[in-house]
């Protein structure tokens, strides 16, 4: 059995084949810090709420951490920012290794294939994802799970573009990030990411309509369409005026970037996923801008994936399967192989 | 280093240079001395008709501002090119060899001009002659060979390629890259021992997670197989069967003998004690063989 885990800003999630279905499991990547005291331990014990104690008090994780940060108003803490593992966090790696515990779960056998996805590297800030990269996949490997890493927007494609043959381009929306790959054949031919994402969303929008950065993103995740007719003052206006402009963002330096690379000459399918492609008319909004941006390659449909919060976690997936039922025919040639080079000789024994 | 050379190098070219200079006007010099003297000599024969019952004054004038014309144009010449100091010892040693043979035909002619006296009269003339025409052929030899490489070199020289700055930061940026990769693929983390401060809640393994199960085949997972490597799925009836077919040849067909070597047949016979015990067994169950058919 593969699992396929996207590590994201916001959202762990894990992606397993259960027979017919994919279970995903999904956990909030954040924590909150409470002061510890007896009866506070006791009130989460009986709530049944993921927490971890310390000399200095009580951390919360998780999607309770998000929940509590919501009720008291007050703001949750990430391990992560930006894609990349919080350098201001110190807690940050043991917290992860919790999450990602907890959601992941044991292998079911050893060296269990495990595919996670990481960000490509930004273009818009000077910082490096290789650290990241190395400590996620030492995490996971400390699990016993046979690890590999995968571009985010790889995992869009192997998810979503299938019936392109995996030709395309895939982006994934994130909360710190934004992930974009260009792949022929499944082959990635040009991958970067971009530092803004659905948190940078939020704090533009909290910033405009004075509201805290936690009613954003709540509001944010509910909302039912993004679009022009607004209330004066609103949220969801700002949220309209700021998703409009990181998409602007996004295919401007989608351009840039295929200036540099010479793409084959064929008509690129786009798929847009990620936990902040979620609102609805998202998709017609980047169509729109898409179409409008004349690209230097030609595209061809532009899809609207079902779920976009799910479609990194079952792109890991795919690609953890396939690395699986490659392992297993090789395997399988191996053992034919084997059994041909075994067999006149035991004809000769005879 | 290499700047010291260059330093030298220039330094010895200038010395050369104002010291060849005054050689130079002074071996012109010479060598017009030496055509002049040869026009003289020529025009001399026509005036004085030179022959058999010619004057003495007018035999000798005239041969030697003959001689003595020949051997300054080749010492104009010489002094005239790069001379080594091997150079300058030949043509000293020639212009004392040919003044010492003109000094003897004074001497000699005409009344003591017999033999041996004109055999080292005309010796020691020749040799002067040759071993400054010797050295002319060889410094116009070195010439040549010293002058060659410079050329060479210069046909070699690469047009100079200027670089922008995008493209010195891109290659930069790519060594930092590919530097940080490789650092960081050294790296090993121990990530097992938690702090030693942190207790984990009761319920971890029970917290509450947000599941979603899909009905999902994920029919991909076949196609990127596909399309990662192209070729490796086999239909049952087409390639499989070639397969098959051409495994199951090479398991029937009977391994060819090599035909064994003098010294493998030795090798066999006398140091090879398997073999030996192969041929016993085998002569038991020909043995036995025989028994069961009786």
């Amino acid at each position: 059995m593969a699992k396929g885990l996207d590590i994201g800003t916001m959202n762990i999630i894990c992606a397993e084949k259960d027979r017919e279905d994919i279970v995903f499991t999904q956990q909030r990547n954040a924590f909150m810090e409470l002061d510890s005291s007896d009866l506070t331990k006791t009130m989460l014990d009986i709530s049944k709420v993921l927490y971890i104690e310390r000399k200095n008090g009580i951390s919360l994780l998780g999607e309770d951490a998000f929940k509590f940060a919501t009720i008291f108003e007050k703001e949750a803490r990430r391990p992560m920012t930006h894609g990349i593992i919080s350098p201001k966090e110190k807690e940050a790696i043991p917290i992860m290794k919790l999450i990602v515990g907890t959601v992941l779960g044991e292998p079911k056998k050893q060296n269990e294939v495990l595919y996670i996805s990481t960000p490509a590297d930004p273009i818009d800030t000077d910082m490096n994802v290789l650290y990241h990269k190395k400590t996620m996949e030492m995490l996971t490997k400390g699990m016993k799970y046979d690890t590999h890493v995968i571009d985010e927007g790889l995992a869009v494609i192997y998810s979503e573009l299938s019936d392109n043959n995996f030709t395309g381009i895939g982006i994934s929306v994130g909360a710190g990030m934004t992930n974009v790959t260009l792949a022929y054949l499944a082959t990635p031919l040009m991958s970067f990411s971009i530092a803004r994402g659905g948190d940078w969303i939020d704090e533009q929008a909290a910033k405009s309509t004075g509201m805290p950065k936690e009613h954003v993103t709540a509001t944010k995740e509910k909302i039912s369409k993004l679009g022009k007719d607004v209330k004066m003052g609103s949220v969801e206006g700002a949220l309209t005026v700021y998703y409009d402009a990181l998409i602007t963002y996004v295919i401007k330096n989608l351009d840039r970037k295929l200036a540099e690379i010479t793409p084959p000459k064929v008509a690129f399918p786009v798929a847009i996923a990620g936990g902040s492609a979620q609102p609805d008319g998202f998709f017609e909004l980047f169509e729109k801008r898409l179409r409008e941006a004349n690209l230097r390659v030609e595209l061809a449909k532009i899809k609207h994936v079902k779920d976009p919060i799910l479609s990194v976690a079952r792109g890991c997936l795919i690609a953890a399967r396939t690395q699986e039922e490659k392992g297993r025919q090789l395997q399988k040639q191996a053992q034919t192989q084997t059994q041909t080079q075994t067999k006149p000789t035991s004809k000769k024994k005879k | 280093m290499h700047n010291d050379d260059l330093v030298d190098e220039e330094k010895s070219f200038n010395k050369l240079f104002s010291r060849g200079a005054i050689i130079y006007y002074f071996g012109s010099l010479v060598f017009i001395a030496g055509i002049a003297l040869i026009v003289i000599g020529s025009a001399l024969i026509m005036f004085f008709e030179i022959g058999y019952t010619s004057e003495l004054q007018e035999i000798l004038l005239t041969i030697i501002s003959i001689a003595i014309g020949i051997v300054l144009i080749l010492l104009g010449i010489n002094l005239m090119m790069k001379q080594t100091k091997k150079g300058y010892f030949i043509i000293v040693l020639s212009v004392i060899s040919v003044s010492l043979s003109m000094f003897l035909f004074l001497r000699y002619y005409p009344n003591n001009w017999y033999y041996p006296q004109v055999g080292y009269v005309f010796g020691l003339y020749v040799a002067g002659f040759l071993l400054l025409l010797g050295n002319t052929f060889a410094g116009a030899i070195l010439w040549i060979i010293g002058s060659k490489p410079i050329f060479a070199f210069k046909e070699k020289e690469e047009p100079s390629r200027m670089y922008t700055d995008e493209e010195i930061q891109r290659d930069i940026d790519e060594a930092t890259r590919k530097s940080a990769e490789a650092a960081v693929a050294e790296l090993q983390f121990d990530l097992d021992d938690a702090p030693s401060d942190l207790l984990i809640g009761k319920f971890v393994s029970r917290s509450p997670k947000n599941v979603i199960r899909v009905k999902d085949k994920i029919s991909e997972v076949s196609n990127l197989r596909q399309t990662l490597s192209p070729g490796t799925t086999e239909k049952w009836g087409s390639v499989g069967i070639d397969k098959a077919s051409m495994a199951l040849a090479q398991t029937m067909e009977p391994k060819k003998q090599k035909k064994k070597g003098f010294f493998e047949r030795i090798k066999e016979k006398y140091f090879y004690t398997e073999s030996k015990k192969e041929v016993k067994d085998k002569n038991i169950d020909k043995k036995t063989e025989k028994k069961v058919i009786k």
